[in-house]
């Protein structure tokens, strides 16, 4: 394994064991950081593996995080797969439910997908969540988390102080199919960004903050496109947060039906900032499939410069 | 002053010493504290801290 002497980024296209995909500023690494490479496909994977070489990459996700270190840039590569639901099949998705222990901050995991949708992934348990993040500042990009034919969720990160410390995440160009069930689940994490993500047909919400728990602040929702979710946006009791320029299209609200609340709702919190997002529904009539219908705001929300079908929104849907 | 104490003090908009004695007293959570009663809560910090604590964290 080459040992790199300075803090100077890898020259990734050059590197002789690159994976296809693996977008420059994921290879940006301290001295002495880890990658480590999982591919289940690969005939000589194996867990005994030290991870470090690809063409001997690790078996599982789950013993790659227990090789990382904490705040070293240690970064986990895993391998592309054919999975894809209209794909040959020839190799089979990443099939776990990894935890990322609070123990582990500071780590990536990053899919090595050439294609728009990343690697794919679904949990390993029915109804599993694929990553569950209790570290601070982790990074998940590039996977496609395609729920198993009993449902599942796509990534979980929770804060409690005591044991868990899942905040400060980062979830970037990530796609989440029909089969999942909750695509990103926040629950008192601060701090939070999902970027440039796909919900596509998310059978119960694409981002969800349960008013039930500790609420989340401060969260970064931009860039992102909701398909069809049965609720794109729900981020009931979430504070300070800003949702921007995402695509929110709902077929109901689109055709006039009842969508209600199926779009982005953040009752129950204060001062979002929700700004550039365009949505498939009507300006108030009011009607079913309105923006009243689809979306819910917040009394101290700033809804500036959102746009549906017909034109620019001048109010806080109610 | 730790980590919990400084999130609830951030969403409760309590002084640190009220929310100090949640803490002490097992409230670590907006979530606890939504599943907690008023009168629990008054047994803890005052009734005029209460209500404030109640226009953050609406009770069940």
């Amino acid at each position: 394994m080459r040992q790199h002497s300075d803090k100077s980024y890898i020259q990734g296209v050059e590197e002789p064991w690159g994976f296809a995909g693996v977008k420059r500023e994921t290879r940006s690494v301290e001295g002495d950081s880890r990658l480590f490479y999982v591919d289940p496909n690969n005939s000589l994977a194996s867990d005994s593996n030290s991870g470090e070489d690809p063409q001997y990459p690790l078996l599982t996700v789950t013993q790659a995080v227990s090789l990382c270190r904490a705040y070293k840039g240690d970064t986990i590569f895993v391998g592309p797969n054919d999975g894809w639901t209209y794909g040959s099949g020839t190799s089979s998705q990443v099939a776990e439910d990894v935890i990322i222990p609070a123990t582990k901050p500071g780590i990536a995991i990053i899919g090595t997908g050439a294609g728009p949708l990343g690697v794919y992934w679904e949990p390993a348990t029915a109804l599993g969540t694929c990553i569950t993040v209790y570290a601070v500042d982790c990074r998940i990009a590039n996977i496609a988390f395609v729920g198993s034919a009993d449902g599942g969720n796509g990534i979980y990160a929770e804060w409690d102080g005591t044991t868990t410390f899942g905040e400060n995440l980062s979830v970037h160009n990530c796609f989440f199919n029909d089969q999942i069930d909750i695509g990103i689940q926040f629950e008192y994490s601060w701090y939070c960004e999902v970027i440039n993500c796909v919900f596509d047909h998310c059978d119960v919400q694409g981002v969800f903050v349960d008013t039930a728990g500790s609420g989340a602040a401060f969260l970064n929702i931009h860039g992102n496109w909701f398909i069809d979710c049965a609720a794109a946006l729900v981020l009931e009791d979430t504070d300070d947060s800003v949702v921007a320029g995402n695509w929110i299209y709902n077929s109901a609200a689109q055709g006039a039906g009842a969508a209600t609340d199926e779009g982005l709702v953040t009752t129950g919190g204060v001062n979002n900032l929700v700004t550039g997002n365009y949505f498939s529904c009507l300006l108030p009539v009011p009607a079913a499939g309105d923006i009243d219908d689809l979306c819910s705001g917040a009394a101290t929300d700033a809804w500036v410069g959102n746009y549906c079908t017909n034109g620019l929104v001048v109010a806080t849907p109610t | 002053m730790n980590a919990i104490e400084s999130k609830l003090v951030k969403v409760t908009k309590l002084d640190l010493e009220a929310v100090a004695l949640l803490v002490k007293a097992g409230y670590d959570s907006p979530k606890k504290l939504k599943n907690a009663s008023d009168a629990d809560l008054m047994k803890v910090i005052k009734t005029g801290e209460v209500t404030a604590l109640r226009k953050r964290v609406k009770a069940k």
